[in-house]
Order: structure tokens, then C-alpha cells, then sequence
């Protein structure tokens, strides 16, 4: 496993996880994402393309309407293998996430912006998931359950897989040990829960 | 059929389940079917309809034959099934409401239809039909006995120790007529009334059955004879609709007990629920135009696993149905102690929200008025003219209303349009904070700021704060984040 046989530079070692900083996706994610979408891509693409070649050369229709299409197909792969390109490292400049005491906080999105943070407490168990083409290129998930509805599932992907393992534990501390926390101020108790049912 | 293994509590369902489990299956799957039978046209329709039903009754019945639950020690366990057979083991601890349903035959022998609910899912967990009262009590005694798995935390706090032995809130009769009319029931009513003879071609059959012509005798009517009886029809869909609003909320109350609140209603059908105070995720106060008018108001409560949108289940939908304004601040003591609306300073959005949301309006109503100007050019212009200022007096209420407020314990939300919102989560009942950005937001540099809780899945409800200043949202979601951190959450 990854995070054994790689021993991390002394320096990465002593700065605590959950010190807040800003950190960005894992690097290998842009080709990682690119090779994943010019996976998912081909699918559609390949048969649209023969589909083209075809009205292009074999078929029997009015020319201009043969060149239209052609000249259509070429402009779509252009514009598909533009984006595939292009997109994940605008991606890649625009996510940004941080790990702090309080929580977990993730900014995404190139053109519609999502920002959301999570408390610590309030995470009720955490997944670590990895693709094949994550594993290829050591990246994983880290997806976090909150008892919410509409967000219930916080995904962070394109970190390196010893990395979403190192956040997970952290996050686990917080799960066993709740008295860990390092709130100056006494835990506030939901007054009315120890009215009802208790 | 005997159980694997009895415990000490072995239970079954009242022997009279069958009768009642019958009966409900009759009412809702046999009664249509023998509808289409008697009243179809004789086409082949009807027969295709009864093959379908019958498989649909066979499994509702054979699933409530099946049903056997047992109370062992801190659990429900609730066995269902012939050929897939299920066992479910619902904790004590983790029963978070009990409803129970009467109609008059279920009081006659004193037995009652129970619905027990956790945080998770939408249905509720165990569904009985029926249950003695004396089952009944020793499933709540359990519940609420296996509950101590919480630590004690701090001291009861004085009022709020006690059980009530009178309720703190009661439904008025002026209130329960008015919340008729406001929900029009009537109208539903007529127009399921209308598509059944529709459906089975029932107006030609009176027309044919009559002794008189039609045709003649609706000419000898006068104009003054058409709008009497319009009138009239008008009066008895506002009698049958008070008539509903009758047995179903007749003697609304809410009691504080020690499980929580305890919510009765009804009339001809009996229903009762327990809402204990931690459980709720999410509060709304709602008041519709009318009811402004009238000085009334309506509470909703969601609560995790709970189903709010449940029509069957009115005491489950509303906390409060309608009630005076007057008593919202009795009402919150008793519900949500920490709540106070009364002096409360809604801090507005961004001052260009109105702009931004009259843009919007008026683009939006491009779409229909293009279509409709395609065929009637001045109907098209004159209904965009219209609809551009209904939608310009509503956009300026909305940003009226729209404002937020950070009290001690909860954010408070408002919002509307027609309908007052004024929404509350504690902030120990919130999971997550998002900001949202669409492109336009990020040119005007505003955001909607959402907080998530448990319990809304099924409500509608959200808790969203639109055209918020984009540092205003940053600010406030990490303010929350904090206070969020800082409260524990509990189921």
C-alpha cells in the first residue's frame, strides 16, 4: 500500500494535517481526468464519428449537405478534445479545500462556484473510494456522510489515495474521541434535549 | 402462526387485525376495482383493471396476515412475509415518534392503528394495524424507558420537567373553520367528483335516467336561476370542506409530556402523535396571504425520517394548522424555548436583489408571451404588460421579506412571496453549509448561502438565503460552521 512504502519527507511529516492551509487537487488528477473522459467521451464520439465518415464518403446525399456534416463531426471533435484538454487543469486551478480543527471546507467549480464546509462533528462516517483509473494514478475519493439530506454526501476527488487516508483518520479522532477536541470552551449541550425523553 | 422464539412480551396484533386489515385493504384497493364494476361501460377496460388489482390485494394481504411483533429486551421486532420473509429489530432508543390512528370502529373496541417512526427513511418502520390500548402502553412505557442509553446532561431545567396535565395549545373552532377554507378541500372534492363522471360516463347515464329533457329545461332557466345555483354550489363545497376541517381537527391539542409534545385531533378519525422537542430539525412559520389578512399564522416542524407531505397523517404535516398570531410567542416557549421571534432584526440581502430578481421576472415571461404573440399579437403584449407587473409587485414583496438574523441559538430565514416564511434551524441540528454561484451571482458578486439539516426530504422545506453579498456569505458561513461546531448534534 502506498502509504507504507512511500516514507514522506520529514518536512510533509511534522505539518499537522489539520492546520487549516489551503491545499489544491493532487497533479496527477488533470491527466487522470482527461484519460477518464476521453474514455466516457469515446463511446458517444467513435460511433458518431463513423457515422460521419460515412454520410462523407459512402453515402449518396446532396454534397452540400455531405460537407456540412463532415465539417460538423470535425468541429465537434475539436471542440470535445478542446475541452478535454482545457478543462480538468481549469479545474485544477479552481478547487481548492482545507482541513481544520472545526472541519472540512471544499471550493469547486469553473463556472457555477460551490463552497462547502463541513463541521468535524457532524461527519457521522467517511468512505475512501478509488477508481481504476485513480489507482493507476494513485489518487482516491474521500466521501463524508452528514445526517443532512439535500448534502449528505461531501465527495472530495483527485487527492492522492495516502493523502484521503490521512484526512479520514483525522476526521476518525474526532469520531472516538470527541473530548480530543481542542475547544477552549466547554462542549454547549442542546438545552432541550434534556428535557424530553430523558 | 407461532413465532420462533416467545419471549416474555410475545406480542401479537389484536385479534380483531384481520377485520381491520381487511377493511383498510378494501377501502383502497377493492372499492375502486368494484367501482369500475358496477359503472363501466361494459368495454373490456373494466375486467383489465380487476386483473391488475387482484395481485395488488392478494400481497396486501398476505403481508399484514404475516405480521407478527415481539418487545424483547430494548427492541421492536417486527416479522413480515410468507415467501420473503423480513425480520426488522428497531431499537427503543432509536423510536423517535409513535402515531397512533382511531376511527370509530377502532374506538368501539378499543383498539388503535400504530405507526412507530425512527430518523432514518421516509416510511414509518412498523406499521400496526391494530393494536390494543394496553399494548399500546407497554410499547411507550418501553420506548420511552429504553431511552436513558443518553447520558443526563445538564439539570432539568424548571417549567420544562414537569408533565402537563392541560394542553398549552388549543385549536380554536374559528380557527379549525377558517383553515378549512383556506385549504379548500371542497374544491379536491369536486374535482374528483368530476373526472369519476367523466370517467365513467356517468352525466350521459343521469341525462338518459331523467324524466325531463335537459336540453328544454336548462333554457327554461333564467340567468338569475344559473347563478343562484352556482351559488349554491359555491355554499356546499364551503360546507363540506369545514365539514372535513371538522373531523379531522376537531379538539386539536398539544400537550407537554415527558416523552416530548403529544399532539391529539380529530373527530370521526382519532389521531395522535408524540413529537419529542429535540427531534425537531427544522422550523417554519407560515402565513398565506388570507391568513395574514386574518391574523393567523401556520407552524411546521420536520423532523428526521419523518414524512410531511403525508396526507393521511394531518397532525404529522401541521404542528400548528392555524392559530392567532398573537399566541406565536406562548407557542415557541413551549416548542422551542430558545426561539424568540419577537424582537427580532432581519438583516436584508443585497440591496441589488430586487433588480436582479425583476431581470429575471421579466425574461422569464418572454418565454409564454412570445408563444401566445405568435398567434395574438396584442393578447401576447398586453398578457406580458400584465404578468411583468404582477410579477414587479411580487418581486418587491419578496425583497421586502427576504432577510436573515443570527439569534442565540438558531438562524432564522425569511422569505416569501405570497406566503410569510420565516424559517429556524438550531444551530446544533445544522449538518453543513454550502455556498452557491451561478455565473450571474459571481458578476452581480452575491451568493446563496443553504444550510442543510436532517428531515428535509419529504417537506419542501429549505433553508436558503438568496442575493446574498459574496463576502456577507462567507462570513456567515464560517460564523455558523463555528457556532455549528461548537453545539453537539443529536438525533
Amino acid at each position: 500500500m502506498q502509504e507504507e512504502a512511500i516514507d514522506p519527507p520529514t518536512a510533509i511529516r511534522a505539518a499537522p494535517l489539520d492546520d487549516g492551509s489551503v491545499r489544491r487537487l493532487d497533479p496527477a488528477r488533470i491527466p487522470a481526468e482527461r484519460w477518464g473522459a476521453l474514455i466516457s467521451m469515446a463511446f458517444l464520439l467513435l460511433p458518431l464519428g463513423a457515422l460521419g465518415a460515412w454520410i462523407w464518403w459512402y453515402s449518396s446525399w446532396d454534397p452540400a449537405l455531405r460537407l456540412g456534416i463532415g465539417l460538423g463531426c470535425v468541429l465537434l471533435y475539436l471542440l470535445v478534445g478542446g475541452l478535454l484538454l482545457l478543462w480538468p487543469s481549469l479545474e485544477h486551478k479552481r478547487t481548492e479545500w482545507r482541513l481544520d480543527r472545526e472541519g472540512l471546507e471544499i471550493r469547486r467549480g469553473v463556472i457555477w462556484r460551490h463552497v462547502i464546509s463541513v463541521p468535524r462533528r457532524r461527519i457521522q462516517h467517511t468512505d475512501v473510494a478509488q477508481g481504476p483509473l485513480q489507482r493507476r494514478y494513485g489518487l482516491g475519493t474521500l466521501i463524508t456522510h452528514t445526517a443532512g439530506t439535500h448534502s449528505y454526501e461531501i465527495r472530495l476527488e483527485g487527492i492522492a489515495h495516502g493523502l484521503a487516508l490521512r484526512v479520514r483518520d483525522s476526521l476518525l479522532e474526532e469520531m472516538h474521541d470527541p473530548s480530543a477536541q481542542s475547544h477552549p470552551e466547554p462542549l454547549e449541550t442542546d438545552p432541550i434535549g434534556s428535557l424530553d425523553g430523558e | 402462526m407461532v413465532s420462533e422464539h416467545q419471549t416474555a412480551t410475545g406480542m401479537r396484533l389484536h385479534g380483531l387485525s384481520p377485520v381491520f386489515q381487511i377493511g383498510s385493504s378494501f377501502l383502497t384497493l377493492v372499492v375502486p376495482g368494484l367501482l369500475f364494476l358496477v359503472f363501466a361501460t361494459g368495454d373490456s377496460y373494466a375486467a383489465w383493471y380487476m386483473i391488475a388489482f387482484l395481485p395488488a390485494v392478494t400481497i396486501s394481504l398476505i403481508r399484514y396476515f404475516t405480521l407478527r411483533y415481539d418487545l424483547t429486551e430494548g427492541h421492536v421486532v417486527v416479522r413480515e412475509g410468507l415467501l420473503f420473509k423480513s425480520v426488522r429489530h428497531i431499537p427503543f432508543s432509536r423510536i423517535q415518534n409513535i402515531d397512533t390512528k382511531q376511527n370509530p370502529l377502532h374506538r368501539l373496541f378499543g383498539v388503535a392503528e400504530v405507526r412507530l417512526e425512527t430518523a432514518g427513511g421516509r416510511e414509518p418502520e412498523a406499521v400496526f394495524r391494530v393494536l390494543s390500548l394496553n399494548s399500546l402502553e407497554v410499547i411507550r412505557a418501553g420506548v420511552f424507558a429504553g431511552r436513558n442509553g443518553f447520558p443526563s446532561q445538564a439539570e432539568p431545567k424548571g417549567a420544562g420537567a414537569e408533565e402537563q396535565q392541560t394542553p398549552f395549545f388549543r385549536m380554536g373552532w374559528s380557527d379549525i373553520v377558517l383553515f378549512g377554507l383556506l385549504s379548500q378541500k371542497g374544491l379536491a372534492l369536486l374535482a374528483g367528483l368530476v373526472y369519476l363522471m367523466w370517467e365513467f360516463e356517468l352525466w350521459s347515464r343521469i341525462e338518459a335516467a331523467l324524466p325531463f329533457d335537459p336540453e328544454e329545461a336548462s333554457k327554461a332557466v333564467s340567468v338569475g336561476g344559473w347563478i343562484l345555483s352556482g351559488l349554491g354550489l359555491v355554499l356546499l363545497l364551503q360546507v363540506l370542506t369545514i365539514a372535513w376541517s371538522f373531523l379531522t381537527l376537531h379538539g386539536f391539542r398539544i400537550l407537554r409530556t415527558k416523552e416530548g409534545l403529544s399532539i391529539y385531533c380529530g373527530l370521526w378519525i382519532r389521531q395522535s402523535a408524540t413529537l419529542p422537542r429535540h427531534r425537531i430539525h427544522f422550523l417554519s412559520i407560515r402565513e398565506g396571504l388570507l391568513a395574514r389578512w386574518l391574523g393567523r399564522l401556520s407552524i411546521q416542524a420536520a423532523t428526521a425520517g419523518g414524512n410531511l407531505s403525508s396526507e393521511e397523517q394531518i397532525s404529522r404535516k401541521w404542528l400548528i394548522p392555524l392559530t392567532r398570531k398573537a399566541h406565536l410567542g406562548s407557542i415557541l416557549r413551549e416548542v422551542q424555548p430558545e426561539l424568540d421571534l419577537s424582537h427580532v432584526n432581519w438583516t436584508p440581502v443585497h440591496p441589488r436583489a430586487f433588480y436582479r430578481m425583476l431581470k429575471r421576472w421579466w425574461v422569464m415571461m418572454l418565454a409564454p408571451s412570445i408563444i401566445l404573440g405568435v398567434q395574438l399579437p396584442l393578447a401576447g403584449a398586453i398578457s406580458y404588460g400584465v404578468l411583468g407587473l404582477l410579477g414587479t409587485w411580487g418581486m418587491a414583496m419578496r425583497a421586502k421579506n427576504l432577510g436573515y438574523a443570527l439569534g442565540d441559538g438558531a438562524i432564522l430565514v425569511r422569505d416569501g412571496i405570497l406566503t410569510l416564511e420565516r424559517n429556524a434551524v438550531r444551530y446544533s441540528k445544522v449538518q453543513s453549509i454550502s455556498i452557491r454561484q451561478t455565473p450571474l451571482d459571481r458578476r452581480a458578486r452575491m451568493g446563496t448561502l443553504e444550510v442543510d439539516t436532517a428531515g428535509q426530504s419529504t417537506s419542501g422545506l429549505r433553508l436558503r438565503i438568496p442575493y446574498l453579498p459574496i463576502a456577507v456569505a462567507e462570513a456567515l458561513k464560517d460564523e455558523l460552521r463555528q457556532r455549528a461546531a461548537a453545539a453537539a448534534f443529536r438525533w
